[in-house]
């Protein structure tokens, strides 16, 4: 018995030696696999990050931001103050630096200023209808018990008037919307090229050329229709809407509904088709630069084994700055387009609301047809904001998109 | 928009003359007959420039494509090769072959290289002394070959 235990002792003892020298073995190795390691990777992590500066800096010098430049100094200075600097170049390498910046309290700051600027400026206008439609109102109620035709002259007079000004006010709108859409349009002419650039140069040439088409359409062709259709449909309506509150007589109200009518579906069928192509060639273009370039970096690792590590990082390298640059230049010009569409949208909501605020106020006060008038060019407007946000909107989703396709690291 | 601006004056001086029609006529037999002519009016004066609204106009096939920085895409193809050229030089050098410069003709454009011709000038190649008995061009020639992936008709010897 004694033997036995003697004999089971020393095999636990000889397998506990065993195991320990083995746990040593493998500790030591992996002490030695993991200083190595941590050598090659600080090796790496210090030289990677000064290469990753020089290519950003020879591809951000290498990329002609001068007209970007310009858009921006034709910008006010309250825009300006948004971005926290006055060259393209120094947006770009903020975003890519991820510095801190002031975006949002300059955004917010901006916002509130253009919103009381707007107000301040509107309210004059609104102030001088509904004080017309007072004195109207006490005029008409002397008069129309007399003279139902010096009522009906009278009203004519109220009624003009009162379309003088917010006519003026509409056109006002109107070429704001066609500036700030021209603009749009020449921002997406300059970041457009830029990005597939970017694009083509990280190897995604297959997804660049894939969207070139789609961004064309989206640059020339849409914003043409939405400058050369929509705009003079919006005019046909408000148009309508003047006449048809003009005389009992002549009645062309259900036009200005037609043309609104008219104007829903177009933006509707263009806005669907356009995005829903974007969207699926997006989904099914960008995988297949990411998974040749996948296939691409392990055909580099495992066929030419001690180059191809060097080799796929050194690449890696490039085509990140590439990617980053492409990436950061996609932000700046969402801010830019923010900055550019943001005002001329506040503008019209501002009006819109003002005069569905007087037609409120007039309806207990004059007739029908004035306060359904400030409610028809108050509907109306509403295209103006539908054609801004739309461009917009398209802009916006077809950056994104072009923004996370491409970065195939 | 000269055009825009005609119709719509047109339209509301149609409209207008209903109205001076509603203010100056008596109610009466005539003035509901010229309230319906001016109304026949107003919808015809809308109606008609649509006949003469030229569709050609609304063309949009003359859009022109983006135009892609080629010189950028170039610079940066021409970068990822100096990058393989150094590191196949880097190569030739651990293994005992200094000063061998080697270019690379090919395209970068996509995801892989494409080499089309490997030229290897030995010009200036300084062997160390346990090379200097071997056929150099061989050996050159097979780490070239591991390096790259290419075949031996594509990498080109000058001196």
């Amino acid at each position: 018995m004694i033997k036995n235990r003697i004999i089971i002792a020393t095999l636990i003892l000889l397998l506990s030696v065993v195991i320990a020298t083995v746990f040593l073995m493998f500790k030591n190795n992996d002490e030695k696999v993991l200083t190595t390691k941590n050598h090659k990777e600080f090796y790496f992590e210090t030289s990677t990050e000064d290469e990753l500066e020089e290519n950003l800096e020879n591809q951000l010098n290498d990329i002609d931001f001068s007209e970007l430049d310009n858009i921006l100094n034709n910008l006010d200075a309250e825009k300006t103050n948004i971005f926290g600097g006055s060259s393209f170049l120094e947006i770009v390498t903020k975003f890519i630096n991820a510095e801190d910046s002031d975006y949002y309290d300059n955004f917010l700051t901006y916002a509130f200023s253009i919103l009381f600027d707007d107000i301040i400026e509107l309210i004059p206008y609104f102030a001088i209808i509904i004080a017309m439609c007072i004195t109207y109102s006490l005029i008409s109620q002397i008069s129309s018990e007399k003279n139902k035709s010096l009522g009906n002259l009278i009203h004519i007079i109220c009624f003009s008037s009162v379309a003088v000004i917010v006519l003026k006010i509409v056109l006002q709108l109107m070429n704001d919307v066609s500036t700030t859409i021209a603009s749009v349009e020449s921002q997406m002419e300059i970041i457009f090229p830029i990005i597939l650039t970017l694009m083509t140069a990280v190897g995604s040439s297959v997804t660049a050329s894939t969207f070139q088409p789609l961004l064309v359409i989206l640059t020339s062709g849409i914003t043409k229709l939405f400058v050369t259709i929509l705009v003079p449909i919006f005019i046909f309506s408000v148009v309508f809407g003047v006449i048809g509150n003009l005389s009992n007589n002549v009645r062309l109200d259900k036009f200005s509904k037609f043309f609104s009518s008219l104007f829903n579906w177009i933006v509707g069928i263009v806005f669907t088709i356009f995005i829903a192509f974007l969207t699926l060639h997006g989904l099914t273009v960008s995988s297949i630069d990411s998974i040749s370039f996948k296939t691409a970096k392990y055909a580099i690792k495992s066929y030419v084994p001690v180059l191809g590590s060097y080799l796929s990082d050194g690449i890696s390298v490039i085509i990140a700055s590439s990617v980053l640059i492409k990436n950061a230049v996609g932000v700046a010009g969402l801010l830019l387009l923010f900055a550019t569409i943001f005002a001329p949208v506040i503008k019209i909501v501002i009006v819109i609301l003002l005069l569905k605020l007087c037609a409120a106020i007039l309806e207990p006060l004059c007739e029908k047809q004035i306060h359904e008038f400030l409610y028809s060019i108050a509907k109306s407007l509403n295209m103006l904001t539908v054609c801004l946000i739309a461009v917009g909107l398209m802009y916006l989703i077809s950056v994104s998109l072009l923004m996370c396709c491409s970065n195939i690291l | 928009m000269s055009d825009i601006s005609r119709w719509i004056i047109s339209i509301s001086g149609m409209v207008l003359i209903g109205v001076l029609i509603e203010v100056v006529l008596p109610d009466g037999k005539m003035s509901k007959l010229l309230k319906s002519i001016v109304g026949i009016f107003s919808v015809l004066i809308i109606i008609l420039p649509l006949k003469n609204f030229d569709f050609n106009s609304l063309n949009f096939s003359n859009i022109s494509e983006f135009v892609i920085d080629e010189k950028f895409v170039e610079e940066r193809e021409s970068e990822k090769i100096i990058l393989v050229e150094k590191e196949v030089e880097r190569n030739l050098e651990l293994n005992g072959y200094k000063y061998v410069s080697v270019k690379i003709l090919g395209d970068y454009s996509g995801s892989e290289l494409q080499i089309t011709n490997v030229f290897v000038d030995i010009a200036n190649i300084v062997l160390i002394d346990e090379n200097l008995n071997i056929d150099k061009y061989t050996n050159i020639m097979a780490i070239i070959k591991a390096s790259l992936n290419v075949s031996e008709e594509h990498v080109i010897f000058y001196e």
